[in-house]
């Protein structure tokens, strides 16, 4: 049968035809996808049939075709034993099909390879060079550590075959095996090293390539062999073989930081007499990554800076790539190495290859000052506001649309916000304008937001409501750390959230917006207009936020109605009428009605808390409305009273501001509550007052027991204390009562967070003495449009209220500053004496000693291997060389047959002790008794035994010391 | 030697013709590798650079999630950046000749540059080989593309054959060894 179909197929016409016709097959099904699936899995069907079949022909077709359907995602590990068939074949051209389908099929664990070692022994004793070959190449695929053991002699033996070919086919596939039978390495040791020395040079350079690609995994075994390394990096001129030999520098500098002077300049040399780019970028490469560039060597840093200044003008995307990668990992080294490469980054910001600016971003860091930002600010946030740019190349004047892409747009946004905030707003010289550009990346994330919810892309509305968050506490962090640009933060705020579309697009900034908002009310002069924005809710979309954006959203109407019924030093007293007061109390409590049923249970307990204090409030308004109503008919009131100076009851004028005002927050580093809850030594057991004080407190409680006082006439002490200092009338009331202990507290706890001493008392002075001429050096338009916009909305904030054409007219009161002079006087003085100027609080700690690196901190963690993604693809070789100890003895010399006698007795001994260690808990299951091997175990079982009686020797031997030292300690 | 971890030939039509793991992946990571690398190359514009930082993207975009999620508390905080966020991973290049796409994955210390002149030795030794070489000779002989593939990278994706000629050599050696058999066969 087999003969006849030989007969009738001669030169494997059959199996060219079938390949093929599989292959035309598909290319006629191309049309649909469910058709070709259709199509390739009758196909696969069809070859389990075929592969069946007895005749070797029609097997290694199948075989062939099972290999080309592979492609489309069809497994055929079910094949492996037909694969083995094949690969077993005498015939060559079965055989190659064989071994290759083996390449693709075969794995580490799979049963087969017990089967496939006796093939892959004869074949490597084959005759035939090219079978060996083919062989040999099977065998680095495949390998696992029990074939590694058992043809690891049969190689060895096969580095000295006289045909170049198989040396260095060998050498390839011994790298599989040192990895999975490391032992082969350190007893075969010169062996293989002895190959560095071939006449062949294909064989050289497969054996620098294995040796380079081992030191990777574990460059012990091979540093006593530096030197010749170092020759023969002098002396080969093949730029492949030196490129591994830099490789093999750089793995050897990190470990042996004293070969930079000897290589450093023979490194330097070769860049400079070699032309090929590639063998200058390794040379670079090696120096940089292999730490030969120390952060005080300047000549070398401006030699490889220059050199790549140059790849950076070059045509070749490729080239300006990875020489601003390599610009990066300068910077890591010192950052001032790069700092003045600043006109080239912020050139590679406008490249036209996309990849290429997003890694020039990740340079920002290193090149920007405050001189700079604006305009990479500008440059970048152009990008980002553009779908498609028009690119016209400088060289060839040809014009290209680039699109722009959103990850790239967020990547912007993420760096410049970044950039912003870089060592306490260090490069930032005009508030103003970084609060204006806060503004505007709201409006562009919001606009980004908008751009991709068409297109149902969920990727990416993560990050951007991520972005959202991001500004909202940038925005955040310049009120709390900057407090002289609190009245424009809070501008800018009342901006944004009057835009009914960031309600329904990006809800994650508000959480930080309300917060700040409500915080800093006490700038807004008319608190009662926002809050009847806020609460208006004309389109319904507050009612639809989120529980977190409610809860906040909640404190901050009460702050900001606390600021504005409190406000006392402002000329707006005609509003400001405690008709309008309850009025507007009844408001907030019908707006916070309609969450005392929220399926929230924190929002539905907040909103019914607030309900309850408001309603108290309102109350004791009427009561005092009542009266002062009385006061007018009588016509003596008028007179009484004076402008900003309406007595409101107590609950209104002391408690509720009570409930915010008692600090003012200062910024803390991130994580220092927690280490603070670690070194706190809390006593709970003294209680915080004494009697004598408790009692004390009882008398003052009697004394302004405030729900009595309402009705009276206020009690003018308490209130004349509150006018001249914010502390001392919190030994006064009930509430500030808990304040003192708090200040107390502050007081005797040294790990208290202490407030900026001037914060509150300089906080004005601050202000008036800031001088705004000063700041304004830069004369750019950017920054004078910027500024005019300030102007405009100093005087009469008109708020934008888009959608719901309210037109309300939000006050901020601004303190002490003149902007009128900003634009008619613009005096240039050096940037350092302007900056101390404004007062930014920085971030509070509690010790000094956790400074860290701020400067490339993420990034250096990324590079750090260990961080790899739980779901991510593990590209790490899985062998056990690394931790292969290569300290133990072994012979050095080889060639004696007696040499090679003697090792294999070391072998099985070296064996044995593995399987020793292998089998160190099982052996216990071991029954005495049974056959040769057992005796092995029994003898094993007996070392191991000892061992670990030495072990429990010694343990004992300690813990009778660690007894006597104790027995020491108790005498 | 596992400079190259996989190196697969793509269609425009985002087709695998030719595919080789140096290294070892699971089905699952190989399907994922494939998906995500083909859409990332075909994405590419013709005047970007030859060199894609692969990170696995799902990871990415938790990893921000998470920084996002916590401290939404009113705990004040600098926020520092969140900048350059997650790299691990391996450096993809590719190449475009006529209709095909060279990829490779490489480890992210290998020399990218030299990734790209392997490639297009690869390219130049098929061309000699199959004579004019188009996408075609590629799929309709796939297992020789293959066997080129294999004297030139060895088994360990490391270019162990820089020369040619060398390489022609011995395919051709093979070949005519493949055609002696066949004849012996018929003859017998």
């Amino acid at each position: 049968m087999s003969f006849s179909d030989s007969r009738l197929r001669p030169f494997g016409i059959f199996f060219e035809k079938s390949l093929k016709d599989l292959i035309n097959g598909i290319r006629s099904h191309n049309h649909n996808a469910h058709e070709l699936h259709g199509f390739l899995t009758k196909s696969v069907s069809e070859c389990r049939e075929e592969v069946k079949s007895p005749d070797m022909t029609i097997k290694t077709n199948s075989i062939l075709k099972l290999s080309y359907l592979e492609m489309y995602g069809f497994d055929m590990s079910w094949a492996d034993f037909y694969v083995l068939e094949v690969m077993s074949s005498n015939d060559f051209q079965q055989k190659r099909v064989g071994y290759l389908a083996a390449q693709q099929v075969f794995h580490e664990d799979s049963d087969m390879l017990m089967l496939a070692t006796n093939c892959l022994k004869k074949d490597l004793s084959n005759a035939n060079a090219l079978k060996v070959g083919i062989a040999l190449n099977g065998i680095s695929s495949i390998i696992s550590p029990n074939l590694a053991r058992d043809i690891s002699k049969d190689l060895i033996k096969m580095l000295r075959h006289s045909k170049p070919y198989i040396r260095k086919k060998t050498v390839a596939s011994l790298f599989k095996l040192f990895l999975q039978y490391p032992e082969a390495l350190r007893d075969d040791f010169e062996a293989f090293v002895e190959k560095l020395h071939d006449e062949d040079t294909s064989v050289v350079s497969a054996t620098v390539s294995v040796i380079c690609e081992l030191c990777k995994i574990n460059p012990q075994p091979f540093m006593k062999l530096l030197p010749l390394f170092y020759d023969m990096l002098i002396e080969i001129d093949n730029n492949w073989i030196i490129i591994r030999l830099l490789k093999l520098f750089t793995t050897f500098c990190k470990q042996e930081p004293k070969l930079r002077l000897k290589l450093l300049p023979k490194v330097l040399n070769l860049i400079e007499k070699t032309t090929a780019t590639s063998l200058i970028y390794e040379s670079i490469n090696c120096i940089v990554k292999g730490g030969m560039l120390t952060a005080d060597d300047v000549d070398t840093a401006v030699q490889i800076l220059e050199l790549l200044t140059k790849f950076c003008a070059s045509d070749d995307p490729n080239l300006r790539y990875v020489s601003c990668v390599l610009f990066y990992y300068i910077g890591k080294i010192n950052t001032a190495f790069i700092y003045s490469f600043d006109k080239l980054v912020i050139e590679l910001l406008e490249d036209v290859d996309i990849s290429i600016r997003s890694k020039a971003l990740e340079l920002l860091e290193g090149i920007v000052n405050e001189d700079n930002l604006i305009e990479i600010t500008s440059k970048l946030l152009k990008q980002v506001a553009i779908e498609e740019e028009d690119y016209t190349s400088t060289v060839s004047g040809i014009s290209y649309k680039i699109t722009i892409p959103i990850d790239y747009k967020i990547k912007i946004i993420k760096s410049l916000l970044y950039l912003f905030s870089l060592n306490d707003y260090e490069n930032i010289s005009l508030f103003e304008w970084y609060i204006t550009i806060l503004g505007d990346m709201c409006d562009m994330v919001l606009y980004l937001k908008t751009s991709i919810g068409a297109s149902n892309n969920n990727v990416y509305s993560k990050e951007i409501s991520g972005l959202g968050v991001l500004v909202g506490k940038h925005l955040r962090n310049v009120a709390v750390k900057v407090p002289e640009m609190r009245d424009q933060v809070v501008l800018a705020i009342i901006k944004i959230i009057s835009n009914s579309n960031i309600y329904s697009e990006l809800s994650s900034i508000l959480v930080n917006l309300f917060w700040t908002l409500g915080e800093f009310s006490s700038l807004i002069d008319n608190g009662n207009d926002l809050i009847r924005v806020l609460i208006s809710d004309k389109e319904g979309l507050v009612v639809k936020l989120s529980p977190v954006d409610l809860k906040t959203l909640f404190v901050c109407l009460l702050k900001v109605y606390s600021n504005w019924v409190n406000a006392s030093n402002t000329g707006h007293t005609a509003e400001r009428n405690l008709e309008e007061v309850q009025k507007l109390c009844k408001e907030l409590i019908e707006f916070y009605e309609k969450f005392s049923v929220s399926v929230d249970f924190e929002v539905q307990e907040r909103s019914t808390q607030i309900i309850e204090f408001l309603k108290l409030s309102f109350e004791a308004l009427e009561v005092l409305n009542n009266k002062g109503s009385e006061e007018e008919t009588s016509g003596e009131g008028q007179e009484h009273q004076l402008p900003g100076k309406i007595e409101l009851p107590f609950l209104v004028s002391d408690v509720l501001p009570g409930f915010f005002n008692s600090w003012e927050l200062v910024p803390i580093k991130q994580g220092t509550q927690l280490k603070l809850q670690k070194k706190m030594d809390l006593d709970t057991s003294v209680p915080f007052l004494t009697a004598e004080e408790i009692a004390e407190l009882d008398e003052n409680d009697v004394e302004n027991s405030f729900y009595e006082d309402i009705d009276d006439d206020y009690n003018s002490e308490v209130k004349d204390q509150y006018e001249t200092s914010d502390s001392d009338i919190m030994d006064e009331n009930p509430y500030p009562k808990k304040n003192n202990k708090l200040s107390k507290e502050k007081i005797d706890n040294p790990f208290y967070l202490q407030d900026d001493d001037d914060d509150d008392a300089d906080g004005d002075n601050a202000i008036k003495e800031r001088d705004l001429l000063d700041m304004n050096d830069n004369t750019s338009d950017t920054i004078q449009t910027n500024l005019d916009r300030i102007q405009k909305n100093k005087s009469a904030l008109l708020l934008d209220t888009n959608n719901s054409n309210s037109g309300i007219n939000i006050q901020v009161s601004r303190p002490g500053r003149n902007i009128d002079n900003v634009s008619t006087t613009q005096s240039k003085k050096k940037s350092k004496a302007k900056k101390k100027k404004i007062k930014i609080i920085s971030d509070s700690t509690l010790y000094n000693d956790e400074l860290e690196d701020k400067l490339f901190v993420n990034t250096s963690s990324i590079t750090d291997k260990t961080h790899r993604p739980k779901n991510g693809i593990d590209l790490n070789l899985k062998t056990n060389l690394k931790n292969f100890d290569f300290s133990k003895p072994f012979t050095t010399k080889i060639g004696d047959d007696e040499y090679i006698e003697e090792e294999d007795i070391d072998i099985n001994q070296l064996r044995k002790q593995f399987e020793n260690l292998k089998n160190n808990d099982d052996s216990m299951n071991f029954k005495d008794g049974e056959e040769e091997e057992v005796i092995i175990i029994k003898k094993k079982k007996k070392k191991n035994n000892n061992k670990k009686k030495t072990n429990s020797g010694k343990s004992k031997k300690k813990s009778k010391k660690s007894v006597a030292i104790i027995d020491k300690e108790d005498e | 030697m596992i400079d190259v971890k996989y190196m697969f030939l793509l269609s425009r039509q985002g087709k695998v013709r030719l595919i080789k793991w140096y290294d070892v992946f699971t089905h699952k990571e190989k399907q994922r590798i494939l998906k995500d690398i083909s859409t990332l190359v075909l994405s590419r514009k013709a005047k970007m650079c030859n060199i894609i930082e692969y990170n696995n993207t799902t990871e990415a975009t938790t990893t921000t999630t998470s920084t996002v999620a916590t401290s939404t508390n009113t705990a004040i905080a600098a926020t520092t950046g969140t900048n350059n966020s997650g790299s691990s991973g391996h450096k993809v290049i590719y190449k475009r000749y006529a209709s095909l796409f060279f990829i490779c994955g490489i480890d992210e210390n290998s020399n990218e540059l030299l990734t790209l002149e392997m490639i297009h030795r690869y390219v130049e030794t098929l061309d000699k080989y199959f004579g004019n070489v188009c996408e075609l000779d590629i799929i309709f002989n796939f297992s020789k593309a293959y066997y080129v593939l294999n004297e030139m990278f060895g088994c360990t994706g490391a270019l162990m054959e820089s020369s040619k000629k060398d390489i022609l050599h011995n395919i051709s050696l093979m070949d005519s060894i493949e055609s002696s058999d066949n004849l012996s066969s018929v003859l017998s």
